[in-house]
């Protein structure tokens, strides 16, 4: 019998849990990433731990990424895109294209040649992964590659001892037969417009929760962007692109709220002097530890029930940021060294086009969602369906696969 | 058990007149506010003086208090500067409201002393600043062209919306 | 297994209609029972062909075994027992919704009631109302709120404004809006006209008297207060753990979480796991979730089942410990110790059994065996580092003088990622490590430490997960407490205990891992003016 191949799109928690669940269960999963990594958004998120776990999931993904490491469980392409897809009879019929710039993982051990090529020109076109149990370990920006735009031969090329690294005229391309199709495609996380009152963009040390937990990863610690430095006064403004008409985005991201709990007891962990203040409207639950982090939020940093107004540049990269004072009945503006912008989960651009192509449907948030027809040949799961943190992400991958199992016993 | 009803009937009333109020100013879009505070900290206002308070003033008339807005020196504060309406999440159109409610404050004959003085002036000058020639003879030294001292259009403007507000 | 012969059905326990649900995703498994531990509400049931037993009402009264040879007796209520082998359990009991009256200090009447009464008999209290009347809900304050009875409340708020005209207020200390389309309920019931209140300053008080009864409180965004005499008012339920939870608990050897819900407060918990391989937790007994979530959760665990099924008839692949029956003095230690209850007793047999299925291989019965009559065989791939003792003694160093030597034992879940991270980031350590990869802090005995000390290192750090995210449940607090133990004994004997270091490290912190041994190393020159190093003295120098 000829393998019954389920093209999972994106390579993020979702898609990996997806496949390797598949894959246990006998079936044969093919993961198709656009990035040139797996692992998606989750595999970098931080740590944020005080003497206690404070759960934010990443050792979930960590795990399952180690797992995909060393079983290899099941068939993957990075650097690749679905370029036409049709259904024919039962069956679909997939057309990938990779690259044209990309890193043969098969051939790839690892090594990094590539990546310090790339780092002595002061390029960032090789990426490294955030985690050791990310394999491949490197992978190729195309967009951020500084030989490509200069029109010179990236560097990198030459620099492989495996000669793993391809560039192509174009695009290299495969056709695949699937019986199934899951969509775990994900989020986009928003990104403030180049308008806004936050000041992101215009003052350096207003940043988004998104960068704060890239530094975080990076260096250990959340530092001020403009001097490096530790900062003393921190605001966290919450429901930064979510919960919000004006925008179109009807909907609480779910996971913010626990994300700047979570943080602010990390960095008072860390540095017990540091002053934090927490600008919100409502803190939604976030699982069974809910209840015990924020009574410990409400004991050592300081919760302002609305949005500040205005933010505005003072002296040294300090933000003063006004604010109605429950106490004082009036607005104050209060200095801070940082602002951490909390922002939301945006659907994925794509999501429309997405939906045509696989006979889905969009939510009113527009997120994807299971069409009425045909609903078993193609599953959505994960952040593309709507926002949720990861270990909801793996559970909802666990139910996609069962689904997809079935429907495959059941053809 | 009459006077019961009879309660009930009286509180429905007083209920319908802020209702009906609420709707022929067209302010049902008060109800869409989640209380985000965003209107009140954008308040250039509520910095300097604590009694005026946008989202307040919003709440008051959810609460169908809007005849204690309309008697109020507060809601004369509001300086029209639309950073509550341009950030309001609820797209609510704070700044209008604001404007309809001095609207009816005014037909209601509740504006302050200094709003009716301000309005004859301009009445008067098409201006809240009155020229006059000693402005022109200051504007001629520093090189100015001469600005009308009076200004007739503005006056018959005014006269036709005057009517109008009553 | 005993007899060699494994089963593959699935036991559901549960308390009401949603294990219905549950037997029916896992029926398109494997056969399933349902064992209900109250009389519920059968409808929801479609009837599968692969379920195969049905025990309502029963109590269970004794449970053993491991995945594929589980043993349940049921007590039935005609008093007769019975009993049954499964080779997974689903444990899929509902929280409830309790009412929070006598946490006002009120008596429910025909003006004052429970959410869940309400829900109950809607038209009963609404029968009344019309336009006029008020109609108060109060949601929090004396207890969490969830967004799945905020649903419920604003669903209800919006119905009575709409159906009967009454002024509807709902008193909140938050809006739980995480959750699909609960934002814009929140809208459409405000544009409708219900007034939603938040409260974060001040609470309401509520006075209830013979004739009415008054909801006093402060509007805080309007800086107000406000007197609402209300025709009905509605008290938010508290969720509450199961009933059956503790008692199902204890017997199956799963642990409790937070305020006695369902599953032990660990990170690899999530989403349905328990400590035991096998036994598996799905729905509001582990606290209130949404339909969808519960229905998710309910597939979540078929594939999970399926997937165990599926490995019946794999090879057991990884490191796993055998006993040495003849080492083996019975007392039982491992079979105390073990995190995953993977140790079972049976009876005619002369030495606990190691389950093959459930084991996860952490090591912490081959730490805690008196006798050392447990060991890791080693795997096809050869990996050694199970055989710390075996390593230790060939720990190897390039003489440097300059920085400290230090033997790391690294958790492989957590530090020893972090280190090869560390290194693949070209991170420099100011020290020479020797990292020895364990399968968790848990296995680390103190005797390892000792030896480790004696083999001419400067220091010995002990780097586990953090404590709620170890993979063996109480690997790493077993690691710490050890840790603390071997470091008081050194200092009776004059040792100074500085030369040990217990830490906690994600496997994705690379940046921490340099930092704890880069600090320990300092502290190791004695950073602190003591230097513990001979001859090293404040040399405090970095390395290159
Ligand atoms: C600032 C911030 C902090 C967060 N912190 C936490 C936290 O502490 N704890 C927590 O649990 N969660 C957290 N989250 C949420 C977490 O990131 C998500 O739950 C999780 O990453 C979602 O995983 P996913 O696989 O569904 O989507 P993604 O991680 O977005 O993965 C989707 C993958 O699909 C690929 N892809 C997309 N479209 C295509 C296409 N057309 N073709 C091929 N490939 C495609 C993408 O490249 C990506 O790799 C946070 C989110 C943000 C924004
Ligand atoms: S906070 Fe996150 S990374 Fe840290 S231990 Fe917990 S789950 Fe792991
Ligand atoms: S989770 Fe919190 S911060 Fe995020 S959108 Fe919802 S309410 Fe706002
Ligand atoms: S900004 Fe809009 S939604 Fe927010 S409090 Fe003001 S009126 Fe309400
Ligand atoms: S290795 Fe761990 S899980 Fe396995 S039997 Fe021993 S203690 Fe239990």
């Amino acid at each position: 019998m000829q393998k019954e191949v389920i093209i999972v799109i994106g390579g993020g928690i979702t898609g990996l849990t997806v496949a390797l669940e598949l894959a246990q269960l006998g079936k044969h999963p093919l993961v198709v990433e656009r990035g040139p990594l797996l692992g998606g958004r989750s595999a970098s998120l931080p740590c944020k731990a005080t003497d206690r776990c404070l759960k934010c999931n990443n050792c979930l993904v960590e795990d399952t990424l180690r797992q995909i490491k060393y079983d290899s469980p099941f068939e993957f392409m990075t650097h690749t895109t679905i370029s036409d897809i049709r259904r024919e009879a039962e069956s679909w019929y997939v057309t990938l294209e990779t690259g044209p710039f990309f890193i043969d993982w098969e051939k790839c051990t690892d090594c990094g040649a590539c990546y310090e090529a790339c780092a002595r020109l002061g390029a960032s076109g090789v990426v490294r992964g955030a985690s050791i149990n990310q394999h491949p370990f490197f992978g190729i920006d195309q967009k951020a590659c500084s030989c490509l735009q200069k029109g010179a031969d990236p560097a990198c090329v030459k620099e492989c001892p495996e000669g793993a690294i391809n560039i192509l005229t174009r695009p290299q391309t495969r056709q695949v037969k699937a019986h199934g199709i899951v969509v775990a495609t994900g989020y986009t996380p928003y990104v403030p417009p180049e308008k806004n009152r936050f000041g992101y963009g215009r003052l350096p040390n207003v940043i988004t929760t998104q960068e704060a937990d890239e530094m975080l990863r990076e260096s250990g610690a959340v530092t001020r962007p403009s001097d490096g430095r530790v900062p003393q006064r921190v605001a966290f403004v919450q429901c930064v692109g979510s919960r919000d008409r004006r925008i179109g985005r009807e909907y609480c991201s779910r996971i913010c709220c626990g994300y700047s709990l979570r943080l602010a007891l990390h960095m008072i962990h860390k540095y017990p002097d540091v002053d934090i203040t927490i600008f919100y409207m409502d803190i939604q639950n976030f699982g069974k530890d809910f209840e015990k982090y924020y009574s410990e939020v409400k004991d050592k940093a300081k919760l302002v029930r609305g949005l500040p107004g205005d933010f505005y540049a003072l002296d040294e990269g300090k933000i003063s940021v006004s604010y109605f004072s429950e106490e004082q009945q009036k607005n104050v503006a209060q200095p801070f060294d940082l602002v951490l912008l909390t922002i939301g989960l945006s659907p994925q651009e794509e999501n429309p086009d997405l939906a045509n192509m696989l006979g889905l449907g969009i939510n009113e948030d527009g997120f994807l969602r299971p069409s009425q027809a045909d609903a078993s040949a193609v599953v959505v799961a994960g952040t593309a369906r709507g926002p949720m943190d990861v270990a909801e992400c793996i559970c909802d991958a666990k139910s996609a696969a069962f689904k997809m199992a079935n429907f495959l016993e059941g053809s | 058990m009459n006077s019961e009803s009879g309660k009930h009937r009286v509180r429905a009333k007083l209920e319908t007149r802020a209702q009906e109020l609420t709707e022929r100013l067209e302010l049902q879009s008060v109800r869409s506010c989640y209380i985000c505070r965003t209107c009140t900290s954008s308040c250039p206002v509520t910095f300097i003086d604590p009694r005026f308070n946008p989202l307040a003033i919003l709440r008051m008339v959810l609460y169908g208090k809007i005849e204690e807005v309309l008697n109020s020196d507060f809601l004369w504060l509001c300086t029209s500067c639309y950073s509550c309406q341009e950030r309001c999440p609820q797209e609510i159109p704070i700044a209008d409201i604001m404007t309809k409610l001095k609207n009816k404050a005014f037909k209601l004959g509740n504006a302050p002393v200094g709003v009716r003085a301000q309005m004859d002036i301009i009445k008067k000058a098409g201006r809240t600043y009155p020229l006059d020639d000693f402005d022109n003879k200051k504007r001629a030294k520093a090189g100015l062209p001469e600005l009308p001292t009076s200004c007739d259009v503005v006056k018959t403007l005014f006269e036709s919306e005057t009517e109008s507000l009553k | 297994m005993t007899d060699g012969r494994v089963n593959r059905s699935v036991l559901v326990v549960g308390n009401g209609p949603y294990c219905f649900k549950v037997a029916g995703e896992l029926a398109s498994v494997d056969s399933v029972s349902l064992a209900v531990l109250r009389e519920a509400r059968l409808d929801e049931m479609e009837q599968k062909p692969n379920l195969v037993e049905l025990l309502m009402p029963v109590e269970l009264l004794g449970f053993s075994g491991q995945p594929g040879e589980f043993r349940a007796v049921f007590r039935q209520t005609n008093g007769s027992h019975a009993e049954r082998t499964y080779g997974f359990v689903v444990v899929a009991l509902e929280s409830e919704w309790i009412s929070t009256l006598n946490k006002w200090s009120v008596v429910e009447d025909s003006r004052i009631t429970s959410l869940s009464k309400l829900e109950k008999y809607v038209n009963e209290y609404l029968g009344n109302i019309g336009p006029g009347d008020k109609v108060v809900f109060i949601s929090g304050f004396k207890q969490d709120s969830y967004p799945v009875s905020q649903e419920k409340i604003v669903n209800f708020a919006a119905a009575v404004r709409e159906k009967t005209g009454a002024a509807t207020y709902v008193l909140m200390e938050q809006f739980k809006v995480a959750q699909e389309g609960l934002e814009r309920a929140f809208r459409l019931a405000r544009e409708l006209g219900v007034v939603f209140v938040k409260f974060s300053q001040t609470i309401p008080e509520v006075r209830v008297g013979p004739k009415e009864c008054t909801v006093q409180y402060m509007d805080e965004a309007m800086g107000q207060a406000v007197n609402i005499s209300p025709q009905l008012l509605i008290f938010e339920d508290e969720a509450c753990p199961p009933p059956e939870g503790r008692y199902i608990s204890d017997l199956l050897g799963i642990n409790l979480g937070n305020q006695g819900f369902l599953q032990g407060d660990f990170l690899f918990n999530l989403p349905i796991y328990t400590n035991r391989t096998g036994i598996f937790v799905v729905g509001s007994g582990k606290g209130p979730i949404s339909e969808r979530e519960a229905e998710r959760e309910a597939e979540a665990v078929a594939e999970e089942v399926a997937k165990l099924v599926c490995s019946f008839d794999k090879e057991v692949v990884g490191p796993f410990p055998t006993l040495n029956e003849n080492e083996c003095i019975h007392c039982l230690t491992c079979y105390r110790s073990c995190p995953h209850k993977a140790i079972s007793l049976y009876p005619g047999q002369r030495s606990p059994q190691i389950s093959p299925v459930a084991c996860r291989g952490c090591g912490i019965c081959v730490e805690s065996c008196p006798r050392r009559a447990i060991d890791f065989e080693h795997g096809e791939s050869g990996i050694s580092y199970y055989d710390i003792d075996k390593e230790i003694d060939h720990i190897v160093y390039e003489d440097s003088r300059d920085v400290p030597r230090i033997a790391v034992f690294a958790c492989v879940n957590s530090a020893y990622d972090a280190y090869l991270l560390a290194k693949s980031r070209g991170d420099r350590l100011q020290a020479r490590c020797s990292v020895l990869k364990v399968p968790c802090g848990g296995r680390v005995e103190a005797a390892a430490v000792i030896k480790a000390l004696g083999s001419g290192v400067d220091g010995v750090a002990i780097l586990t997960c953090h404590e709620n995210s170890c993979k063996s449940v109480h690997g790493a607090s077993r690691c710490r407490k050890r840790i603390a133990a071997v470091k008081e004994m050194m200092t009776k004997c004059g040792v100074k205990e500085e030369a040990i270091l217990f830490g906690t490290v994600a496997p994705g912190s690379a940046p921490q891992f340099v930092e704890l041994i880069n600090r320990f190393s300092l502290r190791l020159q004695g950073g602190d003016g003591s230097s513990i190093i001979p001859g090293n003295a404040g040399s405090g120098g970095e390395a290159r």
